[in-house]
C-alpha cells in the first residue's frame, strides 16, 4: 500500500505532503503570531491571508495520505486565523501585557513540571505500567525537595532527597503492580492518596508552627551571558532556572535513549509483548522495575521544581494542584512520545500562562480564565485532536511462565 | 420515729448548704479559668501573617490577662463547623474567628451559643455577612482601616519609583477581588498618587492565598511591565511576590504583620494590628464589657493599623513626608478613599469609595 502512494520519481523533500503539512501548521501559528508583538499588524487580512495558506496546505498534505499532520495544519490554521483576527481587534497596548517577550519564560516555567512528569510517565508506560501515581510522586518529591534543601543546607541535597522520595514511592508502586499484579490504576491511585497523606502529615510534624524558613536553598537560575541583556531573548530564556534547561536537555536524551539505544529497546519491547521480550532473555520484571522508579525520579524532579526551583523553597499541601494528571493528559496527547509529550506540556504551560494575563481584558472573568488548562486537559484526553495510540501491553501485568 | 425525722432534716440541710456553696463556687472557678479561644481559616497558623498574627495577640492575651487559651487550625474550609464548636464544648468564653471566611458559618453558629462571646477578624456583623444571621448579639466585629496603612507604603513606593525615575510604574498582588484586600490597594492607589501623580498602578490577583508560586507569577508579569515596587496582598501565598521582587532586585512591601525579614528588599510592611484585635477583644469579654453585635474600629488614630520596619536605605526625607501624611490621616485632614462594598464604608468617618487602579 505504501508501495502505490510512494510516486516513482522521487520528489524533493520540501515538497512531501509530511513537510508541507509540517509548514502547514508552523503557517498556522504564524497567522495568529503576525497580529502579536512584536510585529502586531493590525490590518485583518494578514492573519487571514496566512490562516487560508496553511489550511489549503493541511487540505493538499490530507489529499495526498499525510491524514495526521494534514489535519493538524488544518486545525492550526483555522485556529490561528481566528486568534489572528481577535488579536487584530484589540487594543495593542493590552497584546503588549499579554504577549511581551517574558511570557516565552512564564510558559516554560509553567511547562516544566508538567515536561518531568510526562516523560516520566512515558518512560513507565512504554515498559508496559501504566503510571497513574505520577502526581503523588510529584507531590514527594516537592516536599522531601524541600525539606533536603533546608536541612542539607543546599539544593544538591534537596535534588537528592526528591530522587529518593519519588523513586521510594515509584518502587511501591512497581512492587504493587509488577510483584503482586494489582490493578495499576488503583494502585497510582492509592500512591496519589498516601503521597497527599504523608507529606501533609511530615509538613504539619515538622514545619507546624513556623513553615518552611524563608531562605532556603533554591535551584539557581541560569543567566546567559551575552542573552540575558538582549531585547526580546533576554526576558524570554536570558534567566530561566537550571532545572527548565534540564527538563528541555531531557526531551531529546529520553527520545535518544528509548528510541536508539538497545535499552530503549528493551524498555519498548517489554512495554509492546512482554512474552517476545522474555523468550529472548530480556528480564521483564528487571526493567519494569526500572522504568517505574525512573519515572517516579522523573516525576519527583518535577516537584522539586515546584518547590525549590520556581516555587523559592515553599511548600504548601497538595502543591501540585493536579499537574500530575496535566502530565499524564500531555503524555497521551504526545502520543507516549518525548517531542510529542513535549509539545502538548508547552502548549498546557501556554494556557497556564495566558490565563494569568488574560484579566487584563477582563477583571471579572479572572476565575473563569483559570479553567483554560482544564479545558485544554479535556480536549487533549478526549481525543479531539487525533488517537493515541499506547503500548500494547501497557497496564497488563507479566506472568512468567 | 421523730429522732431519725430530725437526723434527716439535718442532713437535708447539710447537702443543702454543700450544694448551694458548691453552686456559688462553680461560677467563680469558671471565671478562674477564663478561656479565650481563636479559629484559624485556612491560611493556618504557619502563614507569616494573618493567621499568624492573631495567634500572637491571643497568646499574649493569655499572657498578660491570665487566662486559658485554646487555639485550633481549620485545615479545609470543611473545618470551620466543627473547629467553633469544638471551641464552645471545650469551654472558650469567647472565640474568634480568623477571618471574613469564617463569616457564613460564624452567623449559624453564634446563635446557637448565646452565651459564649464571638468575635471575627475583618468583618463587620452589619455587612453583607451578617444580613442572614438570626442574631448578632455576641459577636463583634473586628475592624481595620486598612487602606489607611496601605496608604502609607503606596506614599512611600510613590516616592521611591519617583526617585528611581524612568516609567513609573508600581503593582500590587492582591489574593482575591474582596473588600477586604482592596482597602489596602485602593489606599495604596491614592496615596503613590499623591506621591507621584504621574505613576501608574498595576493590580493582579493571584486567585489564592496560600500557594507562593500563584502570587510569584502575577508579580513576575508586573515587574515586566516595568513595576518598581511589589506590594503583597495576599497572605503567605503573597511571600511568592516578596521572593520575586527580591529577584528581579526590585522593591517588595509586605502585608498584616512585619514582613520585614522574610525576603531581601523589603521596602516595609502595610501593618494591621490584627493581635490587637483580638487582644482588645479578650480583654473585653473577660472583664465583661464586651460589645456584641457591633464592630471595633482599628485605625491609624488608635494605632489599630500602621507601617511595619522600614528599609535602611529608604531617604529619610521620604519617611518625614510620609510621616506628616500620617498626622493627616490620624487628624481627618486626608481622608483615603476605600474599596467598593468596603466595611468601612458608614465606620470610618468620611470613608468614600475610589479606584484600585
Amino acid at each position: 500500500m505504501t508501495n502505490h502512494a510512494q510516486p516513482l520519481q522521487e520528489t524533493h523533500w520540501a515538497f512531501q505532503p509530511k513537510a508541507i503539512a509540517v509548514a502547514g501548521s508552523i503557517l498556522g501559528l504564524v497567522a495568529f503570531w503576525s497580529a502579536l508583538p512584536p510585529f502586531t499588524v493590525r490590518s485583518p487580512l494578514v492573519p487571514v491571508l496566512i490562516g487560508v495558506l496553511a489550511i489549503a496546505a493541511g487540505l493538499w498534505a490530507v489529499t495526498r495520505g499525510t491524514r495526521r499532520l494534514g489535519w493538524g495544519a488544518i486545525a492550526s490554521g483555522v485556529i490561528g486565523l481566528g486568534l489572528g483576527l481577535l488579536a487584530t481587534r484589540s487594543s495593542s497596548g493590552n497584546l503588549h501585557v499579554v504577549f511581551a517577550a517574558d511570557l516565552v519564560a512564564q510558559v516554560f516555567v509553567f511547562a516544566t513540571p508538567l515536561t518531568f512528569g510526562a516523560l516520566g510517565g512515558m518512560v513507565s508506560e512504554r515498559s508496559g505500567v501504566v503510571n497513574v501515581g505520577l502526581e503523588g510522586m510529584m507531590l514527594m518529591g516537592a516536599f522531601w525537595g524541600v525539606y533536603g534543601a533546608d536541612k542539607g543546607g543546599t539544593w544538591v541535597v534537596g535534588i537528592l532527597a526528591a530522587l529518593a522520595g519519588g523513586g521510594l514511592f515509584a518502587l511501591l508502586h512497581a512492587y504493587w503492580s509488577i510483584h503482586l499484579r494489582a490493578n495499576q490504576i488503583v494502585s497510582g491511585m492509592a500512591i496519589n492518596f498516601l503521597a497527599l497523606g504523608v507529606t501533609g502529615y511530615f509538613f504539619e510534624q515538622l514545619y507546624g508552627n513556623q513553615n518552611i524558613p524563608s531562605g532556603v536553598s533554591t535551584v539557581p537560575n541560569v543567566a546567559i551571558p551575552g542573552i540575558d541583556h538582549m531585547a526580546y531573548l533576554g526576558p524570554a530564556i536570558g534567566d530561566l532556572n537550571l532545572l527548565i534547561w534540564v527538563g528541555v536537555a531531557f526531551v531529546p536524551l529520553s527520545y535518544f535513549i528509548l528510541f536508539k539505544t538497545p535499552i530503549g529497546l528493551r524498555v519498548r519491547a517489554c512495554g509492546e509483548h512482554p512474552r517476545a521480550a522474555d523468550t529472548v532473555g530480556i528480564n521483564v520484571y528487571a526493567v519494569r522495575y526500572a522504568a517505574v522508579v525512573v519515572s517516579g525520579m522523573l516525576a519527583a524532579l518535577g516537584g522539586a521544581f515546584l518547590s525549590i526551583g520556581f516555587g523559592g523553597g515553599s511548600f504548601t499541601e497538595n502543591m501540585t494542584e493536579g499537574r500530575g494528571f496535566i502530565a499524564l493528559a500531555a503524555m497521551i496527547f504526545g502520543n507516549w512520545r518525548p517531542f510529542g509529550a513535549w509539545g502538548a506540556a508547552l502548549l498546557f504551560g501556554f494556557s497556564t500562562a495566558l490565563a494569568y494575563r488574560l484579566p487584563v481584558y477582563s477583571s471579572s472573568a479572572a476565575t473563569l480564565f483559570q479553567v483554560l488548562p482544564y479545558v485544554l486537559t479535556l480536549i487533549a484526553v478526549a481525543g479531539v485532536i487525533g488517537r493515541s495510540v499506547p503500548p500494547a501491553a501497557d497496564g497488563q501485568p507479566y506472568v512468567k511462565q | 420515729m421523730k429522732k431519725s425525722l430530725l437526723v434527716a432534716a439535718a442532713v437535708a440541710l447539710l447537702a443543702g448548704l454543700v450544694l448551694a456553696g458548691s453552686g456559688t463556687a462553680a461560677p467563680a472557678k469558671a471565671h478562674a479559668t477564663f478561656t479565650a479561644a481563636l479559629v484559624s481559616d485556612i491560611g493556618k497558623f504557619n502563614d507569616k501573617g494573618f493567621n499568624e498574627g492573631q495567634l500572637a495577640g491571643l497568646k499574649r492575651a493569655g499572657k498578660q490577662l491570665g487566662i486559658k487559651t485554646l487555639e485550633i487550625q481549620s485545615n479545609s474550609s470543611s473545618d470551620y463547623l466543627p473547629n467553633l464548636t469544638t471551641m464552645v464544648r471545650e469551654g472558650a468564653n469567647i472565640v474568634s474567628a480568623a477571618g471574613y471566611l469564617l463569616a457564613p458559618t460564624l452567623s449559624t453558629v453564634a446563635s446557637q451559643f448565646p452565651n459564649v462571646d464571638f468575635t471575627i477578624t475583618d468583618d463587620s456583623v452589619k455587612g453583607a455577612d451578617f444580613a442572614k444571621a438570626k442574631s448578632v448579639k455576641n459577636i463583634e466585629g473586628l475592624v481595620y482601616a486598612s487602606n489607611q496603612s496601605g496608604c502609607l507604603v503606596g506614599y512611600l513606593a510613590g516616592e521611591m519609583a519617583k526617585a528611581k525615575g524612568g516609567k513609573q510604574v508600581i503593582g500590587a498582588v492582591g489574593g482575591i477581588e474582596i473588600p477586604a484586600v482592596d482597602d489596602y490597594i485602593v489606599g495604596y492607589n491614592y496615596c503613590a498618587k499623591l506621591a507621584d501623580p504621574g505613576v501608574k498602578v498595576l493590580v493582579g490577583y493571584s486567585q489564592d492565598f496560600v500557594a507562593q508560586d500563584k502570587c510569584k507569577t502575577v508579580a513576575q508579569d508586573q515587574i515586566g511591565q516595568g513595576s518598581q515596587v511589589e506590594f503583597q496582598v495576599a497572605g503567605g501565598c503573597g511571600i511568592g511576590a516578596l521572593n520575586a521582587a527580591a529577584g528581579a532586585g526590585i522593591w517588595g512591601i509586605g502585608v498584616d504583620v512585619d514582613q520585614y525579614s522574610l525576603a531581601k528588599n523589603v521596602l516595609t510592611s502595610a501593618l494591621k494590628r490584627i493581635d490587637v484585635g483580638i487582644f482588645t477583644a479578650d480583654k473585653q469579654a473577660k472583664s465583661g464589657q464586651f460589645k456584641g453585635g457591633s464592630d471595633l474600629l482599628f485605625d491609624m488614630k488608635n494605632n489599630g493599623v500602621g507601617v511595619g520596619k522600614i528599609s535602611p536605605k529608604v531617604p529619610k526625607g521620604f519617611i518625614t513626608k510620609m510621616n506628616q501624611l500620617k498626622a493627616k490621616l490620624i487628624s481627618g485632614k486626608v481622608k483615603v478613599p476605600v474599596a467598593k462594598g468596603s466595611d468601612l464604608l458608614g465606620l470610618l468617618p468620611g470613608a468614600h469609595v475610589g479606584p484600585t487602579h
